[in-house]
Formats: structure tokens, C-alpha cells, sequence
């Protein structure tokens, strides 16, 4: 399946911070939720 | 301890009849005060004080006024004469001091010790750090480029300066600027305010680079792929599952803790899943802060040692193998005989999986399934049970419960390869303990997507010859009594009454079961009427009992076989209802 949209390296950057500031594993989810908080406030 | 204490009186002084006033006057202020500390101030309005000396005194003995004046006057020490408004008062203390007598400083009193806080110490300003600069012949891009024409030395000269915004947004970040670098920031256009005036604290707007595009429409099975697409490139995040991690957080283990792993899951004979690894060789508990990150840890550094761990769970329930633990399920047949038995099943599934996408599956248990112990991977139990949790995932151990016999079992699905079609092992002892071929189940999954439950359809106690093979000597088929209590689906029953001809059969040569149309044929010789000859007739659902006791076969490929063959062998029967016909010789 075609993926209509590819993260680019600023959104890698972002995820990596939040995955770095969290001690305990995150979700899949938990990323797609905080990636659109992300991308409204932008 | 003091239980009382007599006050002195005062020195007065004067001639003797103003000091006689003085102490009268005293005497006359102090019992006004009598229950006033020593040194409260006593106040009493001169006007009162004639009253009183007038009331109470003598002829001749009142003190006017002017007597009483006088007698302050010669007591400065002693009294004071304060006015408030209209009055005169004359004021002293039980003690005997004047109010206006030089009185030590009470202002750091208890009381107001503990109300006033002492005022905070005001710290030193902190020394300014010294601001590391880059070498001016660096700092200049016009000076590196002098060669090259440029025509805004000065707006590069504003990029050049390391104004970094926290995250990168489609927004413009405002930039709040030093004073003291404001003036080298802002080009000529920019500043407003004359140089003369003091310089103030300038915002100046910084696009930020361009980042995602809105993802509001995008739905979240779409951007979950995007970012798993993205994310497992990367080496510095670790993954496993829907979980991620920074890699370098992830908790490391000893090879003293990888073998402790591998010993304790070789000495309970049984894949184990990663909570029981936690607790049981890492000795922590569920519940602790740390519990939930090793077991991170245990799966995704296992998911690292390919030759010494392999992954055979679920989400939700991830059970960990090694390769020394012995095979789940039946012994009479090797699994990679099974799964090219039910090779057939691979051209059977659909395109695109859709993996728990039913809540249950019924089925039929086949002769075939029920010696061997397993199950079949066709569409509907892949629509039923989950999908590989990891990319190279080949097999998942799943449990399932069968509540009328309070018991779980633990199932291994071996996935399908290219060459081999998938299927279900160990279910040996529930079928043999609780059902015959032919009995009905059904299959419920439940949230855990590796837990399901395993019913039979129960039926009174009823007895019937049914078919069994005889392992004891020669294998061969026969007819055995046996005792049951679930319902069965009769047409796939395979009593002796319907399928006589089968008891002494041997089984059928291996060269021979390869080929399904052998078997086939060789199946309506064992079942066929032979009333019409030359060939053999029997009914689809008779064919399809019979022909799942050497090899499996789906409807589909039964049907298939009858009505695609090119040998012209099999016919459908015009006479009988769904039956067909077989003439010998004419396959090979």
C-alpha cells in the first residue's frame, strides 16, 4: 500500500525528543497523537 | 519564682508643698493604672484631675490647676503634659518615667518578631558570563565570499547570527533579542529609532523551517505506517511492536542475563512470555516503576539474538521460544509434511489479510485434523486470529481455553510460507479427551489477541463404530465402539453404518497421497456405490469425509478437482443430488 505522506527529518527530530524525554516506552499511538498536537499547533 | 513585685516609687522633687502635690498627683495617676504593666503610658485628662482633687479633698487641701501644673512642671522626669485637641492630659507611667524620657528601643519584640518576617537578604547580581565569541575572520560570510558579488551583505550577515528557534513550525517564531546584539542584528531598514535615543529591547520574526504538511486528514492507520516506515530506519530508536523507544535508554543485559533467560524457558518446556521472564530472572515486580521498561528491554534486546531467542507471541501476549524447546503438538507427522499437506491453502487466501477482523470461527473437525491434533490456517481463521507481530515472524503461540473443560492449551500457528500452508498444532489431548472427527467447534477470540476459547457442541452421551487407525501392529483402518457427548456433523461422521467398505483399509501409499486426485480416486473406491457400473457414485459431503482421512482437503479443492479434471475420471452424477462419479483407469 502507498503511503500518501513521509515524515521529514524536523518531524524525525520532534519524535526523537519525545521519545527521549519519556522514561517508559511509548505506543504507536501515543506518537500519532502527540504528532498531530504537533502539527495543529503548527 | 516572684509572686509579687513592689514597685519602688519615684523620686520627686520640689519645695515641700509642690512636693507634696507631686506625690498626691503620683498617687492619683498610679491607681488609674493600677493594672497597667510598669511601663504602659498612664493618661488622664487634667480637667478630671481638678475634679478628683476638688471631690475629694479638704479645704484648703484641693489642688487646683495651677498646683497640679506645677508639680509636672517640677517633675519633668515624673510627668508630662501632652494635648490631644482640647485636652490636656498629663501623662506617666506606673514606673514613675516621663513619656517623653529617652526609653529603650522596643521595636524587636516577640510578638512582632514572629508576625514581621525579617526582610530577605537582597543577593548579589550574579557575574555575567562571559559570551563565547567566533573568531572575527569566521564570523564575516561577506569576507569568505568577498570574490563573490553580493548584493545584501547585510541581510546575511542577520542569517549568520545563531538565532536557533526551539522547533521547527510553519508559524514565524518571535525571537526575543539582547539589546546589546539587537543593534548588530537589525539591517539599516529595520532600525527605527535614532542612535542617539537609548537602545530598547527589539523582537525581530524568524521564519522557521518548513516542516510536515497538515496531517488532520490523514487517518491514523496511514500515519501509523508512515511513521513505522520512518522510524525503524532509524538505528538511534528502538522498536518492537507498536512500543518505541530512544535506543540508548533501553536497558542492556549481561550474557550471564541472556543465558539465565534461556535456561529457564529450556527448564519449563515451555515458551514463556516476557512478564514471566521479568519476574522470575530479572526478579522484578509487575507494578514497579521499572517493570514496564525491562520489559521493553527483554523484548526487544531478545528480538537482537536471532540464534538464541525466537519471537513466537502476540501484542498483547508475547511469549518467547528457543530453538532447543521441543515441538508443540503431534509427533506423528513433521511440521514441514504438515504444511505441504495444506499447501492448497496458500492459493486460498485473500490477497490482502484482514487478520481479527471476526470474533469466531465454526468448524468441523476432519479426520485428518482430529489424529493429528491441529487445525487448519484457512481465510476464516486468519480472519479470526492475529498477524505476525514481526516482519520475519514465522510461527505464534497462542493459548486456548476450553471452558467446559477448565483447561488451556498452548497452540503453535505455524504462519504460511510460499510453499507450505499454515496451520494450527497441539490440540492433541483436546480432541482425543472431548470429541470425535466429525464434531463441531467454535473458536471466540477475546481482547488478548493471543488468548481464544475453544467450544464443542455438547450432545447427549450417545455410542457408534466409528473410524479409527490401528497403530498397534500394521496400520490400518478400523471400527472401533466409541462412547461421545458432542454434536457432530453426521454427514462428516465417519461411522461404520455409512462407510463399511473403510474397516481393513491400509492406508494409502505416500507416493499416492501426494497427488490429491489420486486420492481422490482412491477414495471413491473406498466409499463408491458401484451399483452403476463401470465407475463408482458417491455424494460431495460422503467424498469429503472420506478424503480428509489420508490428506486434508477444503471443500474448495474438492470441488476443484471433481469438476476441473482433465482426465475426465470424475462427473458430476446427473442422477444424484450434489454427487459424482468416478470411472477407474482413467487417471493415473
Amino acid at each position: 500500500m502507498a503511503t500518501a505522506i513521509k515524515l521529514n527529518d524536523d518531524d524525525v527530530a520532534y519524535l526523537l525528543t519525545l521519545l527521549r524525554n519519556s522514561p517508559q516506552p511509548l505506543t504507536t499511538q501515543q506518537l500519532i497523537d502527540a504528532f498531530r498536537v504537533k502539527s495543529g499547533r503548527a | 519564682m516572684v509572686t509579687q513585685l513592689e514597685q519602688a516609687a519615684p523620686t520627686l522633687t520640689g519645695t515641700g508643698a509642690v512636693r507634696a502635690d507631686a506625690e498626691r498627683l503620683f498617687a492619683a495617676v498610679a491607681v488609674h493604672g493600677h493594672y497597667m504593666s510598669a511601663d504602659a503610658p498612664i493618661r488622664v485628662s487634667l480637667e478630671s484631675l481638678v475634679a478628683f482633687f476638688a471631690r475629694t479633698g479638704d479645704d484648703g487641701t484641693a489642688i487646683t490647676e495651677e498646683r497640679i501644673l506645677a508639680a509636672v512642671a517640677a517633675n519633668p522626669g515624673v510627668f508630662g503634659i501632652e494635648e490631644a485637641g482640647d485636652l490636656r492630659l498629663v501623662a506617666t507611667t506606673r514606673s514613675g518615667r516621663a513619656l517623653t524620657a529617652e526609653r529603650p528601643a522596643s521595636s524587636h519584640s516577640f510578638a512582632k518578631r514572629l508576625m514581621t518576617p525579617l526582610p530577605k537578604p537582597e543577593n548579589p547580581l550574579p557575574p555575567q558570563r562571559e559570551r563565547v565569541r567566533v573568531d572575527p575572520s569566521w564570523a564575516s560570510l561577506a569576507s569568505q565570499l568577498g570574490d563573490l558579488a553580493m548584493d545584501d551583505d547585510e541581510d546575511d550577515e542577520t542569517e549568520a547570527i545563531g538565532v536557533e528557534a526551539e522547533s521547527p513550525a510553519m508559524a514565524p517564531v518571535e525571537v526575543f533579542v539582547e539589546p546589546a546584539l539587537a543593534a548588530e542584528v537589525a539591517s539599516p531598514d529595520q532600525v527605527e529609532e535614532p542612535v542617539a535615543e537609548p537602545v530598547v529591547a527589539r523582537t525581530i520574526v524568524v521564519p522557521a523551517a518548513p516542516s510536515t504538511s497538515d496531517v488532520s486528514e490523514v487517518d491514523d492507520r496511514e500515519l501509523a505506517t508512515a511513521l513505522s516506515e520512518r522510524l525503524r530506519a532509524d538505528p538511534r530508536i528502538a522498536n518492537f511492536g507498536e512500543q518505541w523507544m530512544v535506543e540508548d535508554r533501553v536497558p542492556r543485559f549481561s550474557r550471564g542475563d541472556l543465558r539465565r533467560m534461556k535456561e529457564y524457558i529450556q527448564e519449563q518446556e515451555q515458551p514463556l512470555t516476557d512478564d514471566v521472564l521479568v519476574q522470575d530472572v530479572l526478579s522484578v515486580r509487575p507494578g514497579t516503576p521499572e517493570f514496564d521498561l525491562l520489559r521493553f528491554a527483554v523484548n526487544f534486546r531478545l528480538s537482537r539474538e536471532h540464534r538464541e531467542f525466537d519471537f513466537v507471541g502476540t501484542t498483547n501476549q508475547r511469549f518467547w521460544s528457543t530453538s532447543s524447546l521441543p515441538q508443540i503438538g503431534t509427533s506423528r507427522r513433521k511440521p514441514n509434511e504438515i504444511g505441504t499437506d495444506y499447501r492448497f491453502l496458500s492459493e486460498e487466501l485473500p490477497a490482502e489479510p484482514e487478520y481479527r477482523t471476526v470474533a469466531s470461527v465454526d468448524h468441523v473437525v476432519t479426520f485428518y485434523e482430529y489424529y493429528h491434533g491441529l487445525l487448519p490456517y484457512d481465510a476464516r481463521m486468519q480472519a479470526l486470529l492475529p498477524a505476525p507481530l514481526l516482519p520475519d515472524q514465522r510461527s505464534v503461540v497462542l493459548t486456548f481455553e476450553t471452558p467446559q473443560s477448565y483447561t488451556t492449551y498452548l497452540v503453535e500457528l505455524r504462519y504460511p510460507t510460499p510453499n507450505r500452508g499454515g496451520f494450527i498444532l497441539g490440540l492433541d489431548d483436546f480432541f482425543s479427551e472431548n470429541l470425535v472427527p466429525g464434531a463441531l467447534i467454535s473458536i471466540n477470540r477475546t481482547d488478548n489477541d493471543g488468548h481464544y476459547t475453544v467450544e464443542y457442541l455438547s450432545g447427549g452421551n450417545q455410542s457408534a463404530r466409528l473410524l479409527e487407525l490401528d497403530e498397534r501392529r500394521a496400520l490400518r483402518y478400523v471400527f472401533r465402539p466409541i462412547s461421545f457427548a458432542c454434536g457432530v456433523e453426521d454427514e462428516l461422521t465417519l461411522t461404520e453404518e455409512r462407510y463399511p467398505r473403510l474397516g481393513g483399509e491400509k492406508p494409502l501409499d505416500e507416493k499416492v497421497r501426494r497427488r490429491p486426485e489420486a486420492v481422490v480416486a482412491a477414495t471413491f473406491e473406498r466409499i463408491g456405490d458401484q451399483s452403476e457400473t463401470p465407475g463408482f457414485s458417491a455424494s460431495f459431503s460422503s467424498l469429503l469425509a472420506a478424503v480428509n482421512i489420508e490428506r486434508p482437503f477444503s471443500e474448495r479443492l474438492l470441488r476443484s478437482i471433481l469438476d476441473n479434471d482433465d482426465t475426465g475420471a470424475f462427473a458430476r452424477d446427473t442422477d444424484g443430488t450434489d454427487a459424482y462419479t468416478y470411472v477407474r483407469g482413467t487417471t493415473s
